[in-house]
This record gives structure tokens, C-alpha cells and sequence, in this order.
């Protein structure tokens, strides 16, 4: 009996993982098969694995677009988001959760609130603040909005409210104050959770696509998801290219979710507290 | 080393809890003050007013004469060992202890010479590398120590330090700590539920309830007079019997437990004059377990309930069998020794030491 239940399960994980998978498998081999092949086998299942093995697809995104360039933007632009909004919004989750000042909850209240809207919403006001400002065509432009994040920061809080206070209280007593307590105390022990936030933040931004269209007009500052529009836009119409450019972008959150992987699945910290 | 005071201190939480209502309360150069009483009665938030670690309402803590209300946790040079002892996971033993010296921006030789010496001290040098993941019950409360020992500071806080550990270890590291305290002579404010603790390590100890102060002194004081009838059975194990007592002046008589003993109010008054004032009215009269004996006089007939044995004495509830019957006289207990006789549910003949009867009044404070 348990056997059989084990099989079934295992079975549907299977195939739901096939599932997922498959439009992956699509974009590598496609990226890899010459241009006319994409599209005789577009549509077809035989389109899973190429027909033959070319770079001519990875050669020609070269060709076309300055990718380097783009992806340096994309990856400066994504790093400064993650980096600078791990810092800002760990200390902004920690001071909702721990620390004592006039007007917490009600600014809490308010972070909890901006949670709900979407950029699509305030887009074009911040769009027009922007402008007014000057900032239009830089790299600053793109990262200040997302550097503060009401979902960064109520993931930090949560995770901080369910730390042991005595930690923290015992640090503070032995000579501490409120910011080396913060990154001598807490810090190692909430890697899950800069891990999970810098993942989820990455993932999230790296896509960016109406933002940047907004404010941003040359190739200088453009991030990634720009450039695949131009494929689409400049006929002819390659698919291979696509494919190629497609499994170029994808290959960094790849690696960077590989690379945080051993903290992201622990999620839970060690804490020396017994008994 | 310090001394440190509380002045009319009171707390309330954010919720409106009061846990603590105008305690004064004064702790010595080197004492060792133990704070006692039953869960919730306020204890921690008294340590947590004294380190800073949350603010006092009203009134004033001192610390060597200075008031402190205003200063943060790490200006006040106290240490702190918390029950669940709150080591620092992500650092080993060594980091640990280390961590309050680099606060005090100690050179590194320094450090590693006092990390060394309260290593040693507390038997920790073999597991300085190790994590306190890796570490006993009982070694992470001797890290927890030398952690706050290690700068030497002014006043020494501990939180029912050794609530987590088995029997055995709690007794063994009484003894260590009563030892180390001694030798270091740090003024210190060991917090605790456990009566027997408070007993055998204070230099005085302060019983709270409800977040009043209800007698502070040296242990066999409060054991021997308790100011009131709480103090009274808080400490002990059991507590003292508290019965109801009656200054007879037709028969000149004192009765206790509604006709269970008599004795002559003559030589009553002759010990305690001041109970003149309180012939004939209701009384409340304690006497300690150990007080009870089948030798001695004046005895009466009472009758078993349960004989609890414990090796070298037993602990002996009885009901007297003279009791009116309804008069909610409660169960007493005696602490006898040598051969046993009694029977469940048989009556035996116990008498008791006179000397050593204390008087309450309705309230339940002591008279006598
Ligand atoms: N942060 C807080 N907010 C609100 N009420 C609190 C807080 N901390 C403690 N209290 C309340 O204050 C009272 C005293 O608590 P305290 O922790 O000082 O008791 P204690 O004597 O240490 O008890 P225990 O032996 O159980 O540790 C209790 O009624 C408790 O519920
Ligand atoms: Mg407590």
C-alpha cells in the first residue's frame, strides 16, 4: 500500500514537473536549431529537441543588439535594486518590529497598504514626477522606485517578529547599541530571509519591462527585457534569435537562485535558544 | 561593584498590566538579593527596569547612588543571564564571551587573556571552539555566565538561570554560583520561583506577590517571622500551617484549630505581651511543619490523610478530629522523623512546640 501511494505520488510530481519544464526545453532547443527549422517544427513535439546543433541563433543576438550592454544595465540596475533594498528595507523591517517610536503602527499600517498597489497604477503620476525632476534616460531613474518595497519589508518584519527577543536584549545589555546589534546579532541570523527577499526581489525586477519603456528612450541605460522587444519589432521575424536571447536572460536567475539555494530552503534559523 | 536601589517604582505595560506597584527595595554592595515569588508576580520586570530593557513608569532605579532611568542597557554596566540563556547561535563559546569585551573596545590581547581566565573559571576552556548548538543544557548555562562575568561588571542579573536544567545540575550549579558570587563579590539580583533556591542562596532575599513587596530580609528571618501570612507559606516546602487561633480570656485558654490544642494563655502573654489586645477576637496562627512532633506536649488527636515518605523524615497531613465539623479547617502537615506509626485514616496522638506559634491578625498580617 505505501508503495503504490509513494508511486502515485511520485508520478504527479513527475508530470507536473514535466510540464514546467517543457516550454524551457523548447526555448533551449530552439535557441540551437538554424532559423528555418524553428519554424517547420513550430508547433509540432518533435520542436523538443533540435534538429540540428547550430550557435547561429547566439551569434546572430551579438550581431544584432549590444547584448553585453544591455545585460551590464540589467545586471547594475537589478544588483543596486537588491543590494541597496536589502539594507534599506531589513532596517525598516527591524525598526517596525522592534523598536519603540511615535507613529509605528500607524506608518506600518501604511506599508501594509502600499502593498496592494500595483506599479501599473501609479506609473504615469510617477512617471510625470520623474520627469519634472529630470530623470528621465538615467539608471538612477530605474532602481530609486524599487529600492523601497512594502513586500521586502513585511517579509523582514514577520521574520524578525519571530526571532527570540533575548538574543537581542542579551546583546544590547552586554554593550551593544541598536545598530551593531543589528548587523552583529541579527543579521547572521536572518540569512533565509535576505536570501528569500533578495531572490524574490531579483525575480521580480529582472523581467521590468513598462517602467523602463516609460523612462527610458536610448540603448545607454536600457535593461534586458527591452532589447528582446527590438527581435520582435525589426522584421524579419527570428525565432531562433529569440529563443537565444531568451535563454541568455534567463541564465543569470538561474544561477543566482542555485547559488542562494542552501539558504533559501532552510528558511528557518538555528537559534541557540534550548530547552 | 555597586549598590543599587529602587525607589517607588512602579509599572504598567502598554496593556494596562500594574507589575509592579511602588517596590523600594535596596541591594547592598556585594549582596546577593534574591527575588522570590510565585509566576507572574513581577520579578522579571523588576531585573528588566534595573537593565534598561524596558521603561519605568514611575520612580526612580539607582544605580551606586545615581539615578539610571534615562541611560541605555549598554551604559549601565550590568550583565544579564536569561533563563533560556540567549546565546548568540551564528558564534562559538569563544565569540561569545568575547563579544561584551569587544563592546568595551578591549585590545585583543586583552580579550583573549579575560576570555581565557572565565573559561577557566567556569570549567568552559576545552569548549571554547564549539557552538551552542553543540553544547548541554548545563554547559550553555556556563556559557551564559562567563558570558556576563567576563568584563566584570557593576551588577549581576540573573532570570531563573537554572530553570531548564535537570535536578542534579540545578543543585550542583547552585552550589557553583553561591561560590562564584562570594568569591567575586559582584552585587547581584538573582531572580526565581523555587523557594529552596532562595533560601540557600540569598543573602537576603525579597518575596513578591502581585507586584507588591511583601517582606525583605535574611532567609531564616523570613522563614522563622514572616511578616505575613503569604511569606509564611510561600516558603517552605510544605509552607506553614496556617489555622485559626483563639485567645479564650473566660478559660484562660489559647484554642487552636477550633479545639484542636489548648494552650495556657498565661504563657502566652507572658512571650508575647502584645497579644493582650486580641483576646477574643478571630485569629489566624502558623506553624511551620517541623514544629509538630508525636514527644511533646500539648498533643491532640488527629486524624491521617496521607503519609508521604521521604527517606530520612515524613511528611505526615492530618485533619484534628476535635474540628467542628464545617469549620473549613484545612488539612495540616506535619514533618516527623523516626519510626512510623501512623495509618491512613487512623488517628494518632501530635503535639506542638508553642514557641514557635506565629500570630496574623484577620488580614493575614503577623502580630507576633
Ligand atoms: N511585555 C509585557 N506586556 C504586558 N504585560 C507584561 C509584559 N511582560 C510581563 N507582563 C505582565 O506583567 C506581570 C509580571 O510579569 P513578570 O514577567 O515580571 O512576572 P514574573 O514574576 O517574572 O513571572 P514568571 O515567574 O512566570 O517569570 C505579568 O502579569 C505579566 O503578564
Ligand atoms: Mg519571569
Amino acid at each position: 500500500m505505501g508503495y503504490v501511494k509513494a508511486f502515485l505520488i511520485y508520478l504527479s510530481l513527475l508530470l507536473i514537473g514535466l510540464l514546467f519544464i517543457t516550454p524551457i526545453v523548447f526555448m533551449i532547443s530552439g535557441s540551437l536549431t538554424p532559423d528555418a527549422g524553428v519554424f517547420a517544427q513550430a508547433g509540432g513535439w518533435d520542436a523538443l529537441w533540435s534538429a540540428g546543433v547550430s550557435l547561429d541563433n547566439y551569434r546572430d543576438v551579438f550581431a544584432r543588439v549590444d547584448f553585453m550592454g544591455y545585460l551590464f544595465n540589467s545586471l547594475f540596475i537589478n544588483g543596486m535594486i537588491v543590494g541597496v533594498g536589502l539594507l534599506v528595507n531589513s532596517l525598516a523591517g527591524y525598526a517596525f518590529a522592534r523598536l519603540q517610536w511615535y507613529g509605528r503602527n500607524l506608518l506600518f499600517k501604511l506599508v501594509l497598504a502600499v502593498l496592494i498597489i500595483p506599479l501599473e497604477a501609479i506609473a504615469v503620476p510617477l512617471f510625470y514626477m520623474v520627469s519634472l525632476f529630470g530623470w528621465r534616460d538615467t539608471y538612477w531613474v530605474q532602481i530609486l522606485p524599487f529600492i523601497a518595497n512594502a513586500f521586502s519589508i513585511y517579509l523582514f518584519y514577520t521574520f524578525f517578529i519571530g526571532m527570540p527577543r533575548e538574543m537581542e536584549e542579551a546583546a544590547r545589555i552586554d554593550g551593544a547599541g541598536v545598530l551593531r546589534t543589528f548587523y552583529c546579532i541579527i543579521v547572521p541570523n536572518a540569512k533565509p530571509v535576505f536570501a528569500s527577499v533578495a531572490v524574490l526581489t531579483f525575480l521580480t525586477q529582472w523581467g521590468a519591462f513598462l517602467w523602463p519603456l516609460m523612462v527610458t528612450s536610448g540603448e545607454d541605460v536600457r535593461p534586458l527585457p527591452l532589447a528582446i522587444a527590438t527581435f520582435y519589432s525589426l522584421p524579419p521575424l527570428q525565432w531562433g534569435d529569440i529563443f537565444a536571447f531568451g535563454v541568455m536572460m534567463v541564465t543569470p536567475i538561474l544561477v543566482l537562485f542555485l547559488l542562494f539555494q542552501p539558504w533559501f530552503v532552510r528558511g528557518v534559523v538555528t537559534s541557540g535558544i534550548k530547552g | 561593584m555597586a549598590s543599587v536601589e529602587y525607589r517607588h517604582i512602579s509599572k504598567v505595560y502598554t496593556d494596562d498590566t500594574r507589575a509592579l506597584e511602588d517596590l523600594n527595595l535596596q541591594v547592598e554592595d556585594g549582596e546577593m538579593m534574591v527575588l522570590v515569588g510565585p509566576s507572574g508576580c513581577g520579578k522579571s520586570t523588576a531585573l528588566r527596569l534595573l537593565a534598561g530593557l524596558d521603561p519605568v513608569t514611575e520612580g526612580q532605579v539607582l544605580i551606586d547612588g545615581k539615578p539610571v532611568n534615562e541611560s541605555p542597557p549598554q551604559h549601565r554596566d550590568i550583565a544579564m543571564v536569561f533563563q533560556n540563556y540567549a546565546l548568540y547561535p551564528h558564534m562559538t563559546v569563544r565569540d561569545n564571551l568575547e563579544f561584551p569585551l569587544r563592546m568595551m573596545k578591549l585590545s585583543r590581547m586583552e580579550r583573549t587573556k579575560q576570555v581565557e581566565e572565565t573559561a577557566y573559571l567556569l570549567g568552559l576552556s576545552e569548549l571554547l571552539q564549539r557552538r551552542p548548538k553543540e553544547l548541554s543544557g548545563g554547559q550553555c548555562q556556563r556559557v551564559a555566565m562567563g558570558r556576563a562575568l567576563v568584563r566584570k561588571p557593576k551588577v549581576f542579573l540573573m532570570d531563573e538561570p537554572l530553570s531548564n536544567l535537570d535536578a542534579k545540575l540545578r543543585i550542583q550549579i547552585r552550589a557553583e554560583i553561591a561560590a562564584l558570587q562570594k568569591r567575586l563579590g559582584v552585587t547581584t539580583l538573582y531572580v526565581t520561583h523555587d523557594q529552596v533556591e532562595a533560601m540557600t542562596l540569598g543573602d537576603r532575599i525579597a518575596v513578591l506577590n502581585g507586584g507588591r513587596l511583601q517582606q525583605v530580609g535574611r532567609p531564616q528571618e523570613l522563614y522563622d517571622k514572616p511578616d505575613n501570612t503569604f511569606v509564611a507559606s510561600f516558603l517552605g516546602n510544605p509552607g506553614m500551617n496556617i489555622f485559626s487561633a483563639r485567645l479564650n480570656s473566660e478559660a484562660a485558654i489559647v484554642d487552636l484549630a477550633d479545639g484542636g490544642w489548648q494552650i495556657p494563655l498565661e504563657s502566652l502573654l507572658a512571650q508575647k505581651p502584645q497579644m493582650k489586645q486580641y483576646l477574643d477576637r478571630p485569629l489566624m496562627a502558623g506553624l511551620r511543619p517541623e514544629a509538630f512532633s508525636t514527644q511533646i506536649t500539648p498533643s491532640a488527636e488527629v486524624v491521617v490523610e496521607a503519609v508521604e515518605p521521604l527517606g530520612h523524615e515524613r511528611l505526615v497531613y492530618f485533619t484534628p478530629s476535635d474540628t467542628m465539623s464545617g469549620s473549613g479547617q484545612e488539612t495540616l502537615v506535619a514533618r516527623l522523623t523516626g519510626l512510623p506509626r501512623e495509618r491512613v485514616g487512623e488517628s494518632f496522638r501530635v503535639g506542638l512546640d508553642p514557641t514557635r506559634l506565629c500570630f496574623f491578625n484577620k488580614e493575614g498580617e503577623v502580630i507576633a
